[in-house]
């Protein structure tokens, strides 16, 4: 039996440090060893405070020796320790991360928050089979948090919407501890409060009616209690949005603590339950949506899918890249880029990039970055189109991926000023971030957008197929058209010594074209 | 009526009362001529041993609570109504009258039927010269040397008396004409019964009695008399200031042996100055003295089949089985993984349990072994293959509950032994016994890791598993697996006590589950549907439980309550009880098993359980709940519990006043249900030896394992039996 696929995955949550050690069979079907939390405030004294008093790090030690322990139990090959906001936020995350690594061995990986969602999302989208299928017929997707709430949409073409809202549970159980006190109309103010905040978001993200609506996040579990009156045992469920009203007016009523012991909740728990299924019905009800799908996957599930090694999860990271690609041209077009040019000049620049990867060590990354910068580099045209590569690249660092970093959202962005030919020198401080490598690889893959631009120019699409050659110390264009081809000639002659000295090849032209 | 009103005082017995009528119906096997003799003067024996615990424990519980309560607060009144010293006045009526019994049968029926099988205790008036002589010679060699008689004077005060220890008490004349009391233990390193040439045997009190003036030179012995004491076992420690565990333990048992006396045994004829001074110097009442018609601890009657070869008086032992879920298999793991396996004990063979265990620590695909130990036998061999396994490279966490109360020592020890073979010891948690038995090997098959369990109603003990009846369950379905692999992770502090999916857990959900169980019987029978619970527990004490039972009653519910020992609730009561029963079965081995049947409108529900229905079961113990779900071993419970309610041999049924009546089997096929399970046992093993090439013969022989088996007590008393 292959040892490598035993995987476990630590969360080292503001409320809990969870552990989940999964076992993928030979079949490929993935079980669940151990799942395990255990309860250590981490987030109290970073909220509180701004950081982590040592009394909670030696308790974080000591259940991190525990879990560690359970891991060797079942001799787990790979595995990934990581945190979030607790750490990410703590003054003293640094010094923290260092004990821990000293007494326990284990080295924690503080996720930005951009990783934290993707990963998150990956997780509850990993814990529904068949989840493509459902897509197909159009897919809205919630996750709720206890600050924000991130909103997606897919349809047939993967997805095509991604936005994160300042509404949280913790926000709207605020107010409804403030409007309870005032009316007994709560309910409806709280409804017209969410559909407001959503509708905007939803204005550019709801393109159909959804009538599947997925969500996840921690209060699904109490959800599904309630309305089945025993714990879940799958990792999913759903139930017909109008059996989900029912369970809505049955408890819309009822305070906290009713619900607390009704449902055998915890006081935590229970208060966050009415926010949940207020957003949700209200949510629901505004996409059009006929069935519910709760997610229990997280961002342990996300972690352990990454982690896991199976063919299954490489083709499910084929299509989150799939996803991303989708998202990025749907903000093209709501940018009015001219997507024929675009995707043309990504044809070009994969087919360069795919001949010049090896000799230059790029990767599938930087593939899915070049063309993120492909598509995007003319947004900054709806807002000006002087000086445009500018605004390209500040609504780059704006967009909301999930997936991507903000390093790597960073690099796309300068690929895109780069490629106006804007002079950046290691002075810069838009280049000061970068290491000298990544630096190497910007100006490469800004160098193969242009010149995938070059053969464009015009934007007439006037080649079919390019011949791309690289030799020894050559890179061959050849191009064939019928219609007049000296712009593009002339375009692209005047990246020869460019190309000499960021590729350290010879640029050849062999251009043909009609009167 | 709601559920509270079924709280009334009126509709529960006492504890301690109905302690006392099971301890009466164990005294009632000793006077049952069915049984072979020395069956029943081993029952006699238990009887004895049980109430030497009760008073160690329970009623020095209520005299504690007296002698506070003049200080402090009040006294305690039980869910029955009556206070301590009311429960006092009434056990010591009811005790006093037991004793009366024990030796009503000791003098009428168990001598003279010992004394016709050859078997004579003599006394000093039917000694010859010889005999006189012969224990002269004993006395000078053997026995003098180790006393140590003691005389109380303003300058030596009374001493320290050990517990159950068998004593003289002794007025002495000093040679200056002064009286003295003074006393004589009889150490324990002598045998009670000398035996004399010709092979009768004489007490040793009487021996000593016969030289007393040897031990007191120059005075008159003016009166003597054999005494016993029993003193309270119970002590409490702070177990979380407690830094280590272990040593606190350890020395708390110091003070067992030193707790206050709370009883005093003498013969009748014993003088009564004598009484009077001792009740004072130990500080006890008089109805605290028990004057028994014979002589003090007549325990030793018990043991006479070691004395002398009388093999033909005593039952013969039980061979535990192949257990028929495991005939023709030849791989435990592999049957397993096949199908759930259900053994019972002592009927079919614990061997099983063993193997399971010892295969783990040798297979190199095991990967962990997981285990609670609460009461585990003297030289047992699941520990040593524990510790095997943890040399063997395997990670071994083992939960050594040290608050096994009279275990204590032996738990310590294999605690130690354990951990310096490299097992991860754990003592549980802070404040709760953990009671479970519960074993989780995770092992690495061809296809995937999977969790191979073991939970049972009693421990994993492989001595007692040959004396009481227990259940004990295997499987590797998953959900299970990860339920008791969550639990386990809980016990041993790696993660928050978890959701489970299969299994129930006390403190953390057991109670109301079992409400839950209860009260959907009573919704079923309020909706005009059949329904019905079956349970089988050692003890029913707990009060809200009983209440929920009676407001299933007068719903409707059929309720067949078979419980051992103490049974607080009351059947037959009109408007409350009138659909309950209760019956009772002690036999030649202890009840231990726990089966709970409900009946859910044709959906029926069988469960095992490590618990009873006690409130120290619900809410301060890790206890464990499991469901059956196999069709085949559900209907192998259900035939178990028809036969447990056909028994018309054994079982005793209650009244609404807590007495206990035999089964009527007029017109009824008549069945003992531990013969019955037995036999049913043995065939299972011969027609399996009747196919050949299919035998799994468990690595025994014949023969009981070792003398162990005899040295047990074997106590008609639920080792667990400690509050």
């Amino acid at each position: 039996m292959n040892k490598d696929i035993v995987t476990a995955a630590v969360d080292l949550g503001s409320g809990s440090i969870r552990l989940k050690i999964v076992q993928q069979t030979e079949q490929g079907e993935i079980s669940v060893l151990e799942n395990v939390v255990r309860t250590v405030a981490v987030g109290r004294d970073t909220f509180s405070t701004g950081r982590i008093s040592m009394e909670m790090a030696d308790e974080i030690c000591r259940v991190l020796l525990g879990f560690k322990k359970l891991m060797n139990e079942y001799k787990v090959r790979r595995r990934r320790i990581v945190a979030t906001s607790a750490l990410r936020e703590a003054e003293n995350a640094d010094a923290v991360l260092e004990l821990i690594r000293v007494r326990t061995g284990l080295t924690v990986d503080v996720l930005p928050r951009t990783e934290e969602r993707y990963l998150t999302r990956q997780g509850a989208l990993s814990a529904i089979p068949g989840f493509r299928k459902m897509t197909r017929d159009g897919l809205m997707y919630t996750r709720i948090g206890s600050g924000t709430t991130q909103i997606a949409a897919y349809d047939k073409s993967g997805l095509c919407f991604s936005q994160t809202t300042q509404l949280g549970t913790l926000r709207i159980h605020q107010m409804l501890a403030s409007i309870e006190k005032e009316t007994l109309r709560f309910q409806e103010i709280l409804s017209e409060y969410i559909t407001e905040t959503i509708q905007p978001v939803l204005r550019h993200g709801k393109q159909q009616e959804y009538e599947r609506y997925l969500i996840s996040g921690a209060v699904c579990e109490a959800i599904y209690r309630i309305e089945e009156n025993k714990s879940r045992k799958e990792s999913y469920a759903e139930f017909d949005f109008s059996r989900f009203e029912e369970m809505y007016e049955r408890i819309i009523n009822k305070s906290a603590v009713q619900i607390e012991k009704e449902y055998d909740l915890n006081t935590e728990t229970a208060e966050l339950i009415l926010p949940s299924v207020m957003l949700i019905h209200t949510f629901g009800r505004l996409v059009g949506a006929k069935t519910l799908v709760f997610s229990f996957g997280g961002l342990l599930d996300g972690v352990l899918w990454e982690l896991s090694a199976a063919k299954k999860n490489e083709k499910q990271r084929e299509r989150s890249y799939e996803d991303l690609l989708a998202y990025t041209k749907v903000l093209a077009d709501r940018f009015q880029c001219d997507r024929r040019h675009d995707d043309t000049v990504n044809d070009y620049a994969m087919e360069l990039f795919d001949r010049l990867r090896k000799p230059r060590g790029y990767t599938d990354r930087h593939r899915i970055l070049l063309q993120m910068a492909v598509l995007l580099h003319e947004t900054g045209k709806f807002l000006n189109l002087t000086n445009y590569a500018d605004n390209s690249a500040m609504l780059v660092q704006a967009f909301e991926f999930s997936g991507i970093s903000w390093e790597e959202r960073h690099m796309i962005a300068t690929m895109i000023r780069l490629f106006e030919n804007i002079e950046l020198t290691p002075k810069d401080p838009a280049y000061e971030e970068f290491d000298r490598n990544e630096r190497l690889v910007i100006s490469g893959l800004s160098m193969i957008m242009r010149l995938a631009d070059g053969l464009d120019y015009s934007r007439k699409q006037k080649f079919g197929h390019v011949g791309i050659q690289v030799s020894k110390n050559c890179l061959i264009l050849t191009a064939e058209t019928e219609q007049n081809a000296m712009l593009e000639q002339w375009r692209l002659s005047g990246f020869a010594n460019q190309v000499q000295e960021i590729l350290g090849l010879e640029l050849e032209l062999h251009i043909k074209g009609g009167m | 009526m709601s559920v509270e009103e079924f709280t009334r005082p009126e509709y529960y017995i006492n504890r301690e009362l109905s302690w006392l009528e099971f301890d009466q119906r164990v005294l009632d096997e000793a006077k049952d001529e069915q049984n072979p003799l020395l069956e029943r003067a081993k029952f006699l024996g238990i009887t004895l041993s049980n109430l030497d615990e009760f008073f160690m424990v329970r009623v020095a519980g209520l005299k504690d609570d007296i002698r506070d309560a003049t200080r402090k607060r009040p006294e305690m009144v039980d869910p029955a109504g009556m206070t301590s010293s009311e429960q006092f006045k009434a056990i010591s009526l009811r005790t006093h009258k037991l004793m009366d019994d024990v030796y009503m049968i000791y003098n009428n029926m168990l001598i003279p039927q010992l004394e016709q099988a050859g078997f004579i205790i003599t006394d000093l008036s039917r000694c010859s010269e010889e005999d006189r002589e012969f224990l002269k010679r004993r006395f000078e060699d053997e026995i003098y040397p180790v006393l140590t008689p003691m005389a109380v004077d303003p300058s030596r005060p009374f001493p320290l008396i050990l517990n159950k220890s068998l004593n003289l008490a002794l007025f002495v004349r000093d040679p200056e004409g002064e009286k003295h009391f003074a006393t004589v233990q009889a150490p324990s390193v002598l045998p009670r019964l000398v035996q004399l040439p010709g092979s009768s045997f004489i007490l040793l009190e009487d021996v000593l009695t016969l030289f007393m003036e040897k031990l007191f030179p120059g005075c008159q012995v003016e009166a003597a008399a054999a005494y016993r004491i029993t003193r309270s076992g119970d002590f409490s420690f702070q177990e979380e200031d407690a830094e280590d565990l272990l040593r606190e333990m350890e020395q708390s048992l110091k003070q067992r042996r030193r707790g206050e006396a709370v009883r005093l045994e003498m013969n009748k004829d014993a003088e009564h100055k004598l009484c009077t001074y001792l009740l004072k110097a130990l500080e006890l009442e008089k109805q605290d003295l028990y004057l028994v018609d014979g002589p003090v601890d007549i325990s030793f009657v018990s043991r006479a089949g070691r004395l002398m070869p009388l093999d033909y008086l005593k039952k013969d032992d039980l061979i535990p089985q192949v257990p028929q879920d495991l005939i023709g298999e030849q791989d435990l793991y592999e049957a397993i993984r096949r199908k759930d396996i259900l053994l019972s004990h002592p009927y079919e063979s614990f061997q099983p349990v063993v193997n399971f265990i010892e295969k783990a620590a040798e297979d190199p695909n095991v990967l962990a072994i997981k285990q609670t130990l609460y009461r585990v036998s003297g030289n047992s061999p699941i520990v040593q293959a524990l510790a095997k396994a943890a040399d063997n490279g395997k990670q071994v966490t083992v939960l050594v509950e040290v608050k096994a109360r009279f275990d204590e020592e032996n738990n310590i020890h294999w605690a130690k032994k354990l951990e310096k073979a490299g097992c991860h010891v754990i003592y549980g948690l802070v404040g709760l016994k953990t009671h479970c038995k519960l074993t989780i090997v995770v092992r690495r098959d061809e296809d995937r890791i999977r969790r191979y369990i073991h939970m049972s109603t009693g421990n994993y003990n492989d001595v007692t598993a040959r004396l009481y009846t227990d259940l004990g369950f295997f499987t590797c379905r998953e959900t299970i697996g990860a339920d008791a692999s969550a639990l386990f992770n809980a016990l041993t502090g790696y993660g928050d006590p978890p959701d489970m999916r299969s299994l129930t857990a006390a403190p953390i959900g057991l109670r109301r589950r079992f409400i839950a169980l209860i009260s959907r019987e009573t919704e079923h029978a309020r909706a005009g549907r059949k329904a019905r619970i079956i349970a089988k527990m050692n003890s029913l004490l707990d009060p809200e439980i009983i209440a929920y039972l009676y407001e299933a009653s007068s719903a409707g519910v059929e309720i067949d309550l078979i419980v051992r020992g103490i049974c607080a609730l009351k059947p037959g009561i009109p408007g409350v009880s009138e659909n309950i029963h209760v019956r009772s079965i002690v036999g030649w081995l202890l009840e231990h098993s726990r089966i709970y049947y409900f009946y859910n409108d044709s959906h029926e529900e069988y469960y095992l359980a490590s618990a009873d229905w006690m409130s120290r079961n619900l809410d301060r113990r890790v206890e464990l709940l499991f469901p059956i779900e196999d069709e085949k071993l559900r209907k192998r419970l259900w035939d178990m519990l028809r036969i447990y309610l056909s028994d018309t041999q054994k079982a005793r049924v209650m009244d609404k006043d807590g007495g206990y009546a035999k089964a009527d089997g007029r017109g009824k096929p008549v069945i003992g249900s531990q013969e019955y399970f037995y036999s049913e046992a043995l065939s299972h093993a011969v027609e399996a030896e009747e196919e050949p090439h299919r035998i799994f013969r468990p690595m025994e022989s014949n023969m009981p394992a070792s003398d162990e088996t005899d040295d047990v007590e074997y106590k008609q008393q639920d080792d667990d039996d400690d509050e």
